[in-house]
């Protein structure tokens, strides 16, 4: 009776701190902190960002959240470069660059690295290179929805083969 | 006391520059594996953390598997960015195409289960090699 006592506590403790698999963070949680709570919305919103998660250990879901979330951020300020360049025939001046969360997680210098790539390939003014990563069926372009706020909708990659 | 400090910091790295986490992969490396994985298809075990430093092409080859199943893998950026799965037997490798720069996982599963348990509980496990080369 004692030890039932003793061992009741601790398991409800453990219980309270286990993540299960289906555990979705709060849009305002800090693993979000810093970053475009539209983004967040919509990852959070997305049956794929959920299957990335969900095949994850415990201590690998944050960084995931957070990456997903940079990177629905990165594809589209992808896409808003790419339909400035094609309508005015060149890139423009100011190139995108990441928003910083307040607790980076280990996701973030990939983040960080995939903008500096696609900085790289609009410095090298052929936008093909840069047409050519959206539409990458392993990259963003593949499964981030090009409008916020349209899971369902058309993705980047389809967006962008739409605008030729 | 300093000595012994240094030389556990320097066993730790080894070990993990030893397991290939994080380390930069260019064209030509090739990084191999050796995992217990699970007989059961929907089990995900990730046999390979890597960096893809620039754009190129992966491919991944399953050396060998005892007991003998054919894996189903797909690679999985930091960023929620995936290939497609491919099925790879023994002794055969297959491209994944061009990945663009992150970090990666390997992830297999059995291509559909198989007992690799005899007359155990469940389907077990099967002890599994190979390599991930970046071209």
């Amino acid at each position: 009776m004692m030890r039932l006592a003793l061992i009741a506590p601790l398991l409800l403790t453990l219980g309270a701190g286990c993540s299960a698999a289906n555990d979705i963070p709060d849009p305002a949680a800090d693993v979000f902190a810093g970053l475009d709570p539209t983004a967040v919305s919509d990852v959070l919103g997305s049956r794929a960002a959920h299957d990335n998660v969900a095949i994850l250990q415990a201590d690998d879901r944050n960084s995931m959240w957070q990456g997903m979330v940079g990177n629905f951020s990165l594809c589209r300020d992808m896409l808003a470069t790419y339909s400035i360049w094609l309508s005015t025939g060149t890139p423009p001046d100011d190139l995108p660059s990441p928003r910083v969360p307040m607790r980076p997680e280990p996701s973030f210098p990939d983040v960080e690295t995939s903008y500096e790539f696609y900085r790289g390939l609009i410095r090298s003014g052929d936008a093909s290179q840069l047409r050519a990563a959206l539409t990458n069926p392993s990259g963003c372009g593949a499964w981030v929805p090009a409008e916020p706020g349209s899971p369902d909708g058309p993705t980047v990659a389809d967006a962008v083969r739409s605008a030729g | 006391m300093k000595a012994s400090r240094l030389l556990s910091a320097g066993a730790g790295a080894l070990l993990v520059l030893s397991q290939g986490f994080f380390a930069g992969s260019a064209s030509g490396a090739t990084e191999s594996f050796s995992k217990t994985v699970s007989c059961t298809n929907g089990t995900y075990t990730n046999v390979r953390d890597w960096t893809q430093v620039t754009s190129g092409t992966v491919s991944v080859r399953q050396a060998s598997s005892n007991p003998q199943i054919i894996g189903r893998y797909h690679l999985q950026s930091s960023l929620g960015n995936n290939t497609g799965a491919q099925n790879i037997g023994d002794g055969t490798a297959k491209s994944f195409g061009t990945l663009l720069p992150a970090t990666y996982k390997t992830w297999h599963t059995a291509a559909s289960s198989v007992n690799c348990n005899g007359s155990g509980i469940g389907n077990g496990n099967s002890a599994t090699t190979g390599s991930v080369t970046h071209s």
